[in-house]
């Protein structure tokens, strides 16, 4: 168990933006030589998107080092992300310089942290009862939609939109359990003659006629992501996609962010929930990936693991079941900028009700019995571990339009989408074990054996080599070099004459000790080190130094001083 | 026994020679061997043909069993000895082998790659299969395997390097893991194989390829491609004089039915295909290989799949292996045959099974790293001696290294000699049961029918006993390599007025019958004879007197 330092802020709640200004202004007070922090751009709201650098200062500049990027709560529901992003910096900051993991991360490369990508929506979800995906922009596709229909609203005051059954025993197609009178199960093809129900979101019906129901239009119809550039999609074909590629001020800050920022070389983000981390591709199989990539991938995933429990899943073809999404910020990371990139969602909600597998894959594919069964694990869990609070019981209300109804079902927000806040801490800690395995696993560089041998009077052969001393390659996945989207290596002499050889030249990239995992074949070091020789003229005393640098492994140099 | 043989024991090629000359000259009606070609240094590839006196041996359904095509995987070799003696030894007092010997004629080529099993196993060196310089003649910059103490293995060599990828495992200090990706500082080892670098530039250190760049196994006509494309394929399909040498006895040898070919390792029966998946293959054939595969498992514990779904991983299907005998011997001559990858040290350690289905989770380097503890310790239980301990050298090149590793030929690509004769036996009997599941004809239900004084109505039934069809697969008789079925009715002065003495028929499925007809003139009291005939299926003969 690592020794955690105190940690500064309160992890038992949910920030809103002030708070979440407020502890990131705190921690640049307190350790000003290890952040820095700034605004990417400002949200449809006005709100600034803050992004924490972090990284100490001393031992060189953040965009000279190799850079981890994290962020979270892209969706707006998704508020977890946004703790375990103030967790990890917290932890960073306060561990620096007791902890050696970590003192070694901050010496030697960079964080760029940016704890809410979607303040507008985050704000709405976490101060009013409705749930919005992204931002609290009004945005329906199509524009020209019928706009009446059913929409969520707390009708009964309670500050949650639940659900409403009604009972209907023709047309019903829900009928009550007999193991859990809370939980509504599928009426089979077969069922006559007993009590049926519909359930429906609680709310009104815009235009309801006395007859039918059907679900109004999404009033906040936008997917951050789904609104990214790089296989972008139209609404049409891709749910939230909204009318072009980075069509909102936080995609196109973040976008923009991305490709300025060249010394980024991994990427980590989180969302909830379901305790997966998922990694590329989103629209391919795994075999349209380059194999060694594809190897170190799951490698990297298998850190993440090991600490949290979460299985490691292709986007593609284990989460969705080979529906392609399309316009994702993992296609924009991992598929086109080539950084390898994990998307965790966390909470775990299934393993912790004891149900082993609870993705929605493998739950599709259960008998009724079965999907009934994993229902009561988790009302089980409710009552066990939070007292019941999770679930509202089923009670009367008076629907001004569908008369005697009865609200009740799962609170969606704490709970279901986001852990409890008595239990975030313990998501926040694990997954921030992850984070910094796979931060330290970016690569680096070396300059080293440096050595002048006089070749005749003032003429001195010059011999050195460079070598990354990283798990991943210099340009950061084999993606990437055929992307073209990261600088190779550059190495550089100075402090005498050139005579033979380049005094700026681009060795390439070179991989990383990373290059045989999963059986990869590669012969130990293959491609990690470059030998480096010049010819020279120079005087005794003068001093040599060698420069290397490629914008995703970050300088090293060496020097020799002439001596004979 | 007759003839002095040693079932736990790798046999060099004089040592077979002599085996193959004391079998002949013991069972002279059994066996006899004969040259198929040469190999590139000039030696004789011999086959092995086993069968009864009981019958004409091409009149019989063949089966043709190749070991070595690949050089160093001589238990292939061990297997095929051990078949050929089993059957000369137990002909006439073991029901299995008298059947097969008296129904079937078996062509047995002991080893392929005779020159490369040669440098195998007089010498240190691994190789995959010709020993002919491919493709370059001169050796590539990089590192080439040689024993450089002397120990007659080539092993490894580990560097000490502070940015290596590998530590020595805490568990058992004799092998080596990796190391993590977030594992910044601790003692870490370059390891290579034991060997030399040419040209090397003091720094940088690369796999050369092997001066032997040959695989045999990729020089077969069925989806050639060129070495850029398929490493080991050769100048052109069948250039080198093994595979000429194999197909062309396959192709003139008409009776063979079916094959199967003994490789290492890995412990599964591989089927064609290997560039397709199954559901593009003639289904009566993949059902065919399914219901045979599953007497694998009982037999010798081992999976069984084809080659493309249940052999290559997911993202290796994108280019998959081209030129195979397997899928020659299949797509081209419609023959059903086995690749056996016989053996796997994993799984006698008790370590993690590969299943063998399309969706199989994929082999980790957590599973590796913990199926070596359980090899190493299985190494240690059964009194072993195959791991050369880490010790001291002083490199050319490298300068202080530590030698060491596993002596890789009999404990990796073939099992220590003690263990053959058990995995010879229980693959024996798997192939057995194909020799036993070929087509055979035969001619029952015989009707002779006086018509009118002179002329009789003569029926049977022609049945294939056997469940392979007669033209050893369905794919035989859709790419046409095989000829019709004929039955002829024959005797003296026998006259079929409407001309049609010889019927032809179309391939039977397994356990089909079908009727034979014919009105001949003949005379009372005549033996004639109805003869059926096939290719790959034997021919039936019944005689029957006139009344």
């Amino acid at each position: 168990m690592i020794k955690v330092a105190p940690l500064k802020l309160d992890y038992t709640k949910y920030y809103r933006y002030h708070a979440l200004v407020e502890a990131l202004e705190n921690f640049c007070l307190e350790f000003p030589k290890l952040t820095k922090l700034y605004s990417l751009g400002k949200s449809s709201g006005g709100r600034d998107l803050w992004c924490i650098e972090l990284t100490n200062q001393e031992t060189g500049a953040a965009e000279c080092k190799p850079g981890f990027y994290l962020d979270g709560n892209t969706h707006a529901g998704e508020v977890t992300g946004s703790m375990a992003c103030l967790y990890t910096i917290d932890y960073l900051l306060n561990n620096y310089g007791e902890d050696q993991q970590v003192t070694w991360l901050l010496n030697n490369k960079s964080f760029y942290v940016i704890p809410r990508v979607s303040p507008d929506g985050a704000e709405f979800y976490l101060t009013t009862p409705y749930t919005v995906r992204s931002s609290d922009k009004e945005y329906t596709f199509p524009d020209y939609a019928d706009p009446s229909g059913l929409s969520g609203e707390d009708l009964d005051g309670d500050g949650n939109i639940l659900q409403m059954r009604v009972r209907d025993d023709v047309t019903g197609t829900l009928k009550i359990s007999e193991k859990d009178p809370r939980l509504m199960i599928p009426r089979s093809p077969d069922d006559f003659g007993g009590e049926y129900y519909h359930v429906f979101t609680e709310g009104t019906i815009k235009g309801y006629d006395g007859y039918e129901i059907k679900m109004a239009p999404n009033r906040w119809g936008l997917d951050f992501n789904r609104n990214y550039p790089i296989n972008w999609r139209p609404s049409h074909v891709q749910n939230g996609a909204g009318p072009r590629p980075n069509s909102e001020p936080e995609t196109a800050a973040i976008s923009d962010f991305l490709l300025r920022q060249k010394n980024l070389a991994a990427c980590l983000y989180y969302h909830t929930s379901g305790g997966e981390h998922l990694r590329g591709l989103c629209i391919d199989t795994d075999d349209k990936m380059n194999p060694a990539d594809l190897a170190m991938y799951k490698a990297l995933g298998q850190r993440g693991t090991d600490y949290t429990g979460y299985p490691v899943k292709s986007l593609f073809v284990d989460y969705t079941n080979r529906v392609p999404q399309w316009g994702t910020f993992l296609d924009m990371t991992f598929t086109y900028l080539g950084m390898f990139s994990y998307a965790t969602e966390l909470w775990d909600l299934m393993g912790r009700a004891g149900v082993k597998d609870g993705s929605w894959m493998k739950i599709s594919k259960m008998t009724p019995a079965e999907q009934e069964d994993v229902q009561l694990k988790l009302l089980k869990w409710n009552d066990e571990v939070m007292q019941g609070e999770c679930f509202v019981a089923w009670h009367e209300f008076n629907h001004p339009q569908l008369g005697k109804v009865e609200i009740g079902g799962w609170t969606p927000k704490f709970g279901r989408q986001n852990p409890p806040a008595k239990l975030l801490q313990e998501e926040c800690h694990k997954n921030m074990l992850f984070s910094l395995a796979f931060a330290a696993a970016m690569p680096g560089l070396s300059v080293s054996e440096l050595k002048a041998d006089k070749v005749s009077d003032n003429v001195y052969r010059i011999t050195g080599k460079v070598e990354n001393i990283g798990f991943m390659p210099t340009s950061g996945s084999i993606q990437a070099e055929a992307n073209k989207t990261a600088a190779p290596v550059k190495v550089s002499i100075c402090g005498g004459e050139v005579l033979q050889g380049e005094a700026e030249t681009e060795v390439g990239h070179l991989r990383g000790y990373g290059s045989t995992a999963g059986g990869y074949m590669n012969v130990s070091g293959a491609g990690s080190r470059k030998k480096l020789e010049w010819l020279i003229r120079a005087s005794i005393g003068d001093c040599i130094t060698v420069h290397a640098y490629a914008p995703r492994a970050g300088k090293a140099s060496a020097s020799v001083k002439i001596e004979i | 026994m007759k003839v002095a043989y040693e079932p736990a024991k790798y046999y060099k090629w004089a040592e077979i020679q002599n085996l193959m000359d004391q079998w002949c000259a013991a069972f002279p009606e059994l066996v006899k061997q004969y040259p198929i070609g040469k190999t590139y240094e000039g030696r004789e590839i011999i086959c092995l043909e086993m069968t009864s006196p009981k019958g004409d041996p091409t009149e019989k359904p063949g089966y043709y069993i190749d070991a070595n095509f690949h050089a160093g995987e001589v238990t292939g070799s061990a297997v095929a000895l051990y078949t050929t003696s089993w059957l000369l030894e137990n002909y006439g007092t073991n029901e299995e082998a008298t059947q097969i010997l008296d129904s079937r004629t078996i062509y047995m080529v002991p080893r392929v790659t005779i020159d490369g099993s040669e440098l195998y196993l007089n010498t240190p060196y691994m190789i995959r299969s010709s020993v002919r310089l491919f493709p370059f003649t001169e050796d590539q910059p990089g590192l080439h395997g040689e024993d450089l103490d002397g120990d007659g293995w080539i092993t490894q060599m580990r560097v000490k390097d502070p940015h290596g990828e590998y530590k020595i495992d805490p568990e058992d200090s004799r092998l080596m893991i990796k190391r993590l990706p977030d594992e910044v500082e601790g003692d870490f080892y370059r390891v290579y194989s034991e060997g030399k670098i040419v040209e090397f530039d003091g720094v940088e250190v690369q796999h050369a390829r092997s001066r032997w760049g040959l695989d045999v196994n990729r020089n077969m006509p069925a989806f050639w491609d060129i070495d850029a494309k398929q490493i080991g394929s050769g100048d052109y399909a069948l250039s080198e004089p093994e595979t000429k040498s194999v197909a062309d006895f396959l192709i003139k040898t008409k009776n063979i039915a079916g094959a199967q070919s003994y490789h290492t390792t890995g412990e599964v029966h591989l089927r064609p295909c290997c560039t397709t998946p199954d559901k593009s293959m003639n289904p009566g054939d993949l059902a065919a290989y399914k219901a045979l595969g599953i007497r694998g498992v009982e037999y010798t514990g081992y999976g069984h799949c084809s080659v493309y779904d249940g052999y290559l991983a997911p993202e290796q299907r994108n280019s998959p292996l081209r030129g195979v005998y397997l899928d020659w011997i299949y797509n081209h001559r419609g023959i059903l045959s086995w690749s056996t990858e016989l053996w796997s040290v994993p799984h006698a350690a008790g370590g993690k099974k590969n299943d063998f289905s399309k969706d199989r989770q994929p082999y980790t380097d957590k599973d590796r790293e913990s199926d070596m503890r359980k090899v190493a310790k299985w190494h240690d239980e059964n009194n072993l001696d195959n791991f050369v301990a880490w010790h001291e050298f002083d490199h050319p090149q490298l300068g202080k290294v530590e030698i060491g590793g596993w002596k890789q030929k009999f404990m990796f690509q073939n099992p220590p000699p003690q263990f053959l004769p058990e995995l010879c036996e229980k693959n024996m009997k798997f192939t057995n049961v194909q020799i036993r599941a070929l087509a055979e004809l035969d001619i029952r239900k015989v009707k002779v029918e006086k018509k009118a004084e002179g002329l009789y109505e003569i029926t049977c039934g022609i049945v294939n006993k056997g469940y392979l069809p007669t033209g050893g697969s369905h794919l035989a008789e859709q790419i046409k390599v095989v000829r019709p079925v004929e039955v002829s009715v024959t005797g003296d002065n026998l006259q079929v007025p409407n001309g049609k003495c010889i019927l032809k028929l179309n391939q039977l499925k397994g356990r089909e019958e079908k009727k034979a007809q014919w009105l001949v003139l003949g005379t009372a009291g005549q033996t004639i004879t109805i003869t059926a005939k096939s290719e790959r299926a034997g021919t039936a003969r019944h005689s029957v007197t006139l009344p």
